[in-house]
């Protein structure tokens, strides 16, 4: 009896072995809670639609929520890196979360799939920051489409305010790189706090500089104080807004104030609206449906962001496999040599080239003009 | 900048003026009557001001149950603390009329989420809620510490607005919310249009602080009040109940942050996290007006508005550094008249250590008990990388860093008696100092560190010979400016490299092997930890260690022994400060 039972232990464990070896563990940051939720619950959901078989191998996915805290994100880093010894990494939800665990997934040569605004994870493209790719718009690609359609509208002088935060801080570094070819000049440029509770001052500063047009470069609710106050103080001109505020609060918080702003984001935030010559288009129903099926309710662009990852893990997988078996350094270099490599993979919001400088891979097609009409987002064509 | 313009931030600068005015009163109100320096008070305002609009989207707002708990709460902690003392029947009697109007307050407000109602009601009703809690947090959270120290009261109010941050972004979540109007009418004056709103909010405010002022000045409440406020003992031994005071103005410090909530909720974005720095600037205002007096209080909140909007427009990156910088130099002037009238206060209801056996042979014991632990801590130390797998180093090294920050804190407040909050603002400049000299001119962080140590001490002396000179809370409050303006200055200039902060900081490296294993890094933060430990003990029983200690216990005992009570302290605040560095 006593030996039958050590068979049988022998035995599952041949087993387990086996199913390891054909087993790839992918972990997953995503901040369900604190401030960061807006984004991450988004993200931590599409978790669930997944790939769960990619060619021969069963994918482990195991998710760990960070509370929206970048200590607490670089902990579940370690985790991931040292006690689980996973072969890819998907997350975390917040840009400097992001920045935070650089370091330990360069030093653990492991591939991260970021979902992050930020493009200070892939740029400048170094030694560390070459195991990270980011499954979002890159802020160039934003500010080009800006800048087009102020082009378009004959803007000759612009203003520009951000938060005083990295995020707005990067913003405007890219904005200013996308004015000065078009010949626009930028006439003022103002920072405020995410907390503040009245921008008076920034924007009467930007009224007296009288500009043609306006850019506000923050994200979600903070994306509405600024236009707010220049709209009630009566400035005529245009307002542009980034993605950051391709939020459903941004309609709510704004109202009537925010009619006729123009802002570049994911197709996939007009979705019924685009025409199937949008490559993303059908990818990006796909991902809308699934998630719909499985929650009652309509996903964000933000939740996109890990789905594409899935995509990307899809493809490059089976391609690593080739190369080495799931859990050793060879495979982790393998994938992030073929994630490199991608090439015209379409995403739920774009199509995916990556090169070795550029991580993202988006160009200008995961990007599309929208305005707002009648409290509803518009496509622009 | 022409007239219009210096008008509209006029305008701009009075509208939220007021609204720290009000807050600022709060603060004066808090302070003077129970000695607690309220950090929470812009919590109220959040909570205020989400349960309004959630009101407004239909919703019960999660406050309601918040209340209940509170009550219940606070039920249970009437019957633990005084079932030995008093009669159960009396006991229960007493303790269910304490929080019968809270209970009234909670039962009319599940009845009015349950209609559709007018706007006002639902104003009134938010209000209604969160002033019944303020009373009910004051009996929870500081009656028990009434007579603790004034730093004491301030570290437990630290932690309760974390707590109270922790709790709205539980129930309201962390998307920003906006009220419908309650006055949506402009006037044009000069040109410049003024709101309603504003002048609902400044009429409101004029209201508030006449009424308090009034009601301090000619009813017998408001006369006990500032019986209270002059001298706790002596009110008492009149027979005015301390605890009936602090609940007092609790309700109206809670009434306050609330009203102003939902006043301003139609005027911008409120987030769960809105209020802090509403706070924080009340108590700017507040310690312009000498945290004594309401209206140079609510003048001096009025003025940081100005100086604030007018900042924007001139220098919106700089605003926090320019209204918080202004703390200091203020506080230093006050803590120069007022020289040294609160030191007794400070420590007056301090607990004696209980008697210790002095006996040869005891002493014996304890230092050999001493050792014993020690031998064991460094042997359990050392054992630790051979029992334990990478990732519970790793989470060891972060217990390690943050022992190491216990260390600097346990010599500054602990020993010395000091508070400081811009610790953390001490180890930005030496990590920034550390990263600038390796990542832009590539010298070795071996010879940067010492650098930064050396820049760090040097800084520490400047910043403390300023600060130390401020005693009792006002060091705290001080050090906490600080820390704000290090933060925004930090993120404003070009050398740290801004927002973005700095990257590509090469590792430290022995013999040409970075050090980044999880195991290389626990030798070195633990090594230095028992190092820090080692020196500090040695510290604190040679002579000047001594005469650290001695200052904690009263500035005027250990001055009249002969021991520089500034020294002291700044060697103290150096050390602590020092301590920090190497982490880094």
């Amino acid at each position: 009896m006593r030996k039958m039972k050590l068979l049988v232990a022998a035995a599952a464990l041949a087993i387990s072995a086996s199913a390891a070896s054909a087993q790839v563990k992918v972990g997953v940051i995503a901040s369900s809670t604190g401030p960061i939720s807006v984004v991450g619950l988004q993200q931590k959901n599409t978790v669930a639609l997944l790939p769960k078989k990619i060619g021969k191998y069963t994918v482990d996915y195991i998710y760990i929520d960070d509370n929206s805290d970048p200590t607490q994100a670089t902990k579940n880093v370690q985790k991931f890196l040292i006690e689980d010894k996973v072969d890819a990494i998907i997350g975390p939800s917040g840009s400097p979360n992001a920045v935070a665990v650089l370091p330990f997934i360069a030093d653990a040569k492991t591939v991260m799939l970021a979902p992050v605004g930020t493009t200070a994870v892939v740029l400048p493209m170094d030694d560390k920051k070459k195991w990270v790719f980011k499954t979002t718009q890159n802020d160039n690609l934003v500010m080009d489409a800006l800048v087009a359609n102020m082009k378009t509208k004959g803007v000759k002088t612009v203003a520009f305010i951000g938060t005083n935060d990295p995020l707005g801080a990067n913003f405007g570094k890219a904005f200013k790189a996308a004015i000065e070819p078009a010949g626009i000049k930028l006439v003022a440029e103002e920072t405020f706090n995410r907390a503040d509770t009245s921008v008076a001052g920034q924007s009467l500063k930007i009224m007296s500089a009288s500009p043609d047009a306006v850019l506000v470069g923050a994200a979600g609710a903070t994306t509405v104080l600024p236009e707010v106050t220049l709209v009630d103080q009566g400035y005529k001109g245009t307002i542009y807004q980034t993605h950051g505020a391709a939020t459903p609060e941004f309609l709510k918080l704004g109202g009537k104030k925010v009619e006729g702003t123009i802002l570049a984001a994911s197709p996939m935030l007009v979705q019924s609206q685009i025409g199937d010559d949008v490559p993303s288009k059908a990818s990006g129903q796909a991902y809308i449906d699934a998630y719909t099926k499985m929650y009652g309710v309509a996903p964000g662009t933000f939740g996109a962001n890990v789905w594409d990852a899935g995509l990307l893990l899809e493809r490059t997988i089976p391609i690593a496999g080739e190369k080495a078996a799931p859990g050793t350094p060879e495979f982790r270099a393998a994938l992030r040599d073929a994630l490199e490599n991608v090439k015209n993979l379409t995403g739920a919001q774009g199509v995916y080239n990556m090169t070795p400088a550029d991580h993202s891979g988006f160009d200008k097609r995961s990007i599309v003009t929208i305005t707002v009409k009648d409290g509803n987002w518009l496509l622009l064509k | 900048m022409n007239l219009v313009i210096a008008l509209f931030l006029a305008q701009d600068g009075i509208a939220n003026g007021v609204v720290y005015a009000l807050l600022a009163v709060a603060i004066v109100l808090l302070f003077s009557v129970t000695r607690i320096t309220f950090v929470p008070q812009g919590e109220f305002v959040s909570f205020g001001a989400l349960t309004f609009v959630t009101m407004q989207d239909g919703q019960r707002p999660g406050t309601l149950p918040l209340l209940g708990l509170l009550i219940i709460l606070h039920l249970i902690a009437d019957l633990v603390g005084g079932w030995r003392s008093q009669r159960v029947g009396s006991l229960i009697k007493s303790s269910l009329r304490s929080v019968a109007g809270a209970a009234i307050v909670l039962a009319l407000a599940y009845a009015a989420t349950s209609f559709q109602t007018p706007l006002l009601v639902k104003a009134v009703v938010a209000i209604a809620v969160i002033s019944a809690a303020g009373p009910l947090l004051y009996r929870l959270v500081y009656q028990p510490l009434a007579d603790a120290s004034v730093l004491v009261l301030l570290i437990v109010s630290v932690a309760l607005h974390f707590v109270m941050t922790g709790v709205a972004l539980y129930i309201f979540g962390p998307s920003g919310q906006r009220s419908a109007p309650l006055i949506d009418i402009t006037w044009p004056v000069m040109g410049v249009p003024v709101h309603g709103q504003t002048l609902l909010i400044i009429g409101v405010t004029v209201l508030v602080i006449g009424l308090l002022y009034f009601a301090s000045q000619h009813t017998l409440y408001g006369k006990a009040m500032q019986a209270v406020a002059l001298n706790r003992t002596g009110a008492r031994l009149m027979g005015i109940s301390t605890a009936l005071a602090g609940r007092t103005s609790f309700l109206l410090a809670a009434f306050i942050g609330a009203l102003s909530g939902v006043l301003i909720s139609p005027t911008t974005t409120i987030l769960y996290d809105t209020g802090f720095l509403l706070g924080l600037k009340g108590f700017v205002g507040a310690i312009l007006g000498g945290l004594a007096s309401y209206p140079l209080s609510a003048l001096g909140a009025v003025l940081i508005g100005l100086l604030e909007s007018y900042s924007s427009f001139f220098a919106s990156t700089y605003k926090e550094v320019i209204v918080f910088s202004l703390v200091i130099p203020i506080l230093l002037i006050q803590t120069l008249r007022q020289h040294r009238i609160k030191e007794d206060d400070d420590h007056g209801g301090e607990a004696l250590p209980a008697q210790l056996d002095l006996s040869p042979e005891a002493l014996q014991r304890r230092r050999q008990i001493k050792t014993g632990l020690s031998i064991a801590f460094v042997l359990a130390v050392a054992a630790a990388p051979l029992a334990f797998s990478e990732y519970t180093i790793a989470l060891l090294n972060y217990v390690g860093l943050a022992a190491i920050v216990a260390l600097g804190l346990v010599l500054l407040t602990g020993v010395a008696g000091l508070t400081s909050f811009a610790q953390a603002a001490y180890v930005g400049i030496g990590a920034y100092i550390t990263g600038y000299f390796s990542s832009v001119y590539g010298i070795s962080p071996w010879l940067t560190l010492p650098l930064a140590l050396a820049v760090a001490f040097v800084l520490a002396l400047l910043g403390s010979l300023i600060t130390v000179r401020l005693s009792g809370h006002y060091l705290p409050l001080a050090t906490l400016s600080l820390a704000i303006v290090a933060y925004y200055l930090f993120a404003g200039l070009e050398a740290t490299g801004g927002q973005a902060g700095m990257s590509g900081i090469p590792a430290l490296s022995i013999a040409g092997i970075p050090i980044q294993s999880p195991k290389e890094f626990y030798v070195g933060i633990w090594g230095a930890l028992l190092l820090l430990q080692l020196g500090m003990s040695n510290l604190l029983d040679s002579r000047p260690g001594r005469a650290i200690r001695a200052v904690k216990s009263g500035t005027i005992m250990a001055e009249s022994l002969g021991v520089n009570t500034w020294t002291m302290k700044i060697a103290a605040f150096v050390i602590a400060c020092l301590r920090r560095r190497w982490p880094v």
